[in-house]
């Protein structure tokens, strides 16, 4: 009974997974975002995705530093490559002003589609709550997961491997019979494994270390997110 | 007592290192040898087993002396306290010193040419730090605020351009704007040498102030080099990642047959900075 519920949640839970990747695409959003640069001038190409795009305000870019630090480009021009391209493609350019941009600053771009006082950067620190309840769970909630190398169902299938063929290798783990001579116990019996040495050990070691490994990687963008949406309400640089 | 041993622990690192090694060196060959008088003492006379142990007590006074001579004493207030006290020397080489911003600590010969044609010819410098050209035209020292509107720079035999990078392609990119040295001929393509100054400040001790010592400030900093290409003298640099595959992948495809020959024929490993170089200069000739 506790088994058929346990695999029940497990299968709620995947299928809840399965869920957000689809679910990540409600918001109108900017999506593949590409730089490039021609004479002095700074070009952002990128698609608009999701609903409600058509309603959406006039996208605007905005830049952040290493320090998370925002800084939004003056005289930013605007354009719709709609007419070429077929799909929601868009282009915003900007001249670039070298005497405000400090050039010890990588800028990141980012585009807010809404009203500014509605972005959403993604879910905080407390994201990682989830992460800890299903390994990459947390991810789906921080931000874009579709340029991550490392899907979040990635792991989840990793920690769930690994922590399934650990517990299978320690149930089939058995001891020999041991050998007695004269009566007394002459040595106890050898341990048998099922994969390799240690296997049970070793396989639930690296899937709990995959999962809190996730758990710290969703921690860290949420605190990225939590800093972006603090500088962003706070103080805006103009470039 | 425990405040004396901290300032002793703080000064031991700022020692003279030579005084160190010497030290180190006479105190492990006293050693040996006291172990080897050990070993003969019987047949040895009396004052040859006694050298030993005198040349080891020379050398502890020799050690304290040094100690001491890296103290100094300080009278301190403190409302109506007031005393005197004891602390050794920090290091005290100013910040100016050990960390030099440019590139090359003087001025070079060289010329500034401009987008409009307009050319400046004397001496430059350039600052890592802030990724700034300065110049010393005639009499007039000038700063190039404008560094987008320069062709190039030429200081010495070097030939720096200022131009936008981009990095991290589709998805996250990022972006970022600096002077970058040119290490291949002039054509289609470019190798670009970017030179960043990694600044580390430490915080400064906040105690030593309060002691009335004299203020010492840290900075480690190391000078980051990272190589990138162009494809094209008005488009943005992009960074350069080394490997026959990838190198091969900036090109035109068309080309791949005509530079796979040349690099088969003059064993280039692109791995190599060198060879990579000869390879673009190959391409633009």
């Amino acid at each position: 009974m506790t088994a058929r519920f346990g695999s029940f949640i497990l299968f709620l839970l995947l299928g809840l997974e399965a869920t957000l990747t689809t679910a990540q695409q409600t918001r109108c959003r900017a999506a593949e975002l590409q730089l490039s640069a021609r004479f002095d001038t700074l070009h952002l190409h990128f698609e608009l995705s999701g609903q409600g795009c058509d309603k959406a305000a006039r996208p605007q870019l905005y830049f952040h530093d290493q320090d998370f630090q925002i800084y939004k480009p003056a005289n930013q021009i605007t354009d719709s490559l709609r007419s070429f391209g077929g799909g929601n493609d868009m282009l915003i350019s900007w001249k670039i002003n070298p005497s405000s941009w400090k050039t010890d600053k990588q800028l990141q771009p980012f585009v807010v589609t809404g009203p500014a006082k509605d972005h959403y950067f993604g879910m905080g620190t407390e994201a990682a709550l989830l992460s800890l309840m299903l390994p990459g769970l947390g991810d789906y909630f921080t931000g874009s997961t579709a340029r991550q190398r490392i899907r979040p169902w990635m792991r989840t299938m990793g920690v769930a491997a690994f922590l399934s063929a650990g517990i299978y290798a320690s149930g089939q783990r058995y001891r020999t019979e041991p050998r007695y001579f004269d009566g007394r116990m002459w040595s106890s019996g050898e341990v048998v494994n099922k994969f390799f040495r240690n296997d049970a050990e070793i396989l639930i070691g690296a899937g709990v270390a995959l999962w809190l490994g996730d758990v710290i990687w969703v921690a860290i963008r949420g605190n990225q997110n939590r800093q972006l949406k603090k500088n962003f309400n706070t103080l805006i640089i103009q470039l | 007592m425990a405040r004396n041993i901290l300032i002793l622990l703080s000064g031991w690192p700022t020692w003279n290192q030579g005084c160190q090694m010497v030290f180190l060196r006479l105190f492990s060959s006293t050693l040996i040898h006291l172990n080897q008088q050990k070993s003969n003492s019987a047949r040895l006379p009396a004052c040859q087993r006694h050298f030993s142990g005198f040349i080891f007590a020379v050398l502890f006074f020799f050690t304290s002396t040094i100690i001491l001579a890296q103290q100094s004493s300080v009278y301190v207030t403190r409302g109506a306290e007031s005393f005197s006290m004891t602390y050794f020397k920090p290091f005290n080489k100013t910040v100016q010193h050990r960390l030099i911003p440019y590139l090359y600590p003087d001025f070079r010969e060289g010329y500034l040419l401009f987008a409009d044609g307009r050319m400046m010819e004397g001496r430059l410098r350039l600052d890592l730090h802030r990724n700034e050209m300065e110049a010393i035209v005639a009499n007039d020292s000038l700063l190039v605020t404008q560094p987008l509107l320069l062709e190039e720079a030429v200081m010495g035999n070097q030939l720096f351009i200022f131009t936008p990078w981009v990095a991290g392609g589709k998805g996250q990119p990022t972006a970022g704007i600096g002077f970058f040295e040119v290490l291949t001929n002039r054509g289609q393509f470019s190798v670009l040498l970017q030179r960043s100054l990694r600044v580390n400040k430490s915080r400064p001790s906040q105690a030593n102030v309060q002691l009335g010592l004299p203020y010492e400030e840290k900075v480690s900093f190391a000078i980051v080099e990272r190589l990138f290409y162009q494809s094209d003298p008005h488009q943005e640099a992009k960074p350069l990642k080394k490997g026959h595959r990838n190198i091969l992948k900036i090109f035109p495809s068309a080309e791949h047959e005509r530079l796979k020959i040349y690099v088969k024929s003059k064993k280039l490993n692109l791995h190599r900075t060198k060879d990579i170089i000869d390879l673009i200069n190959f391409y633009n000739s």
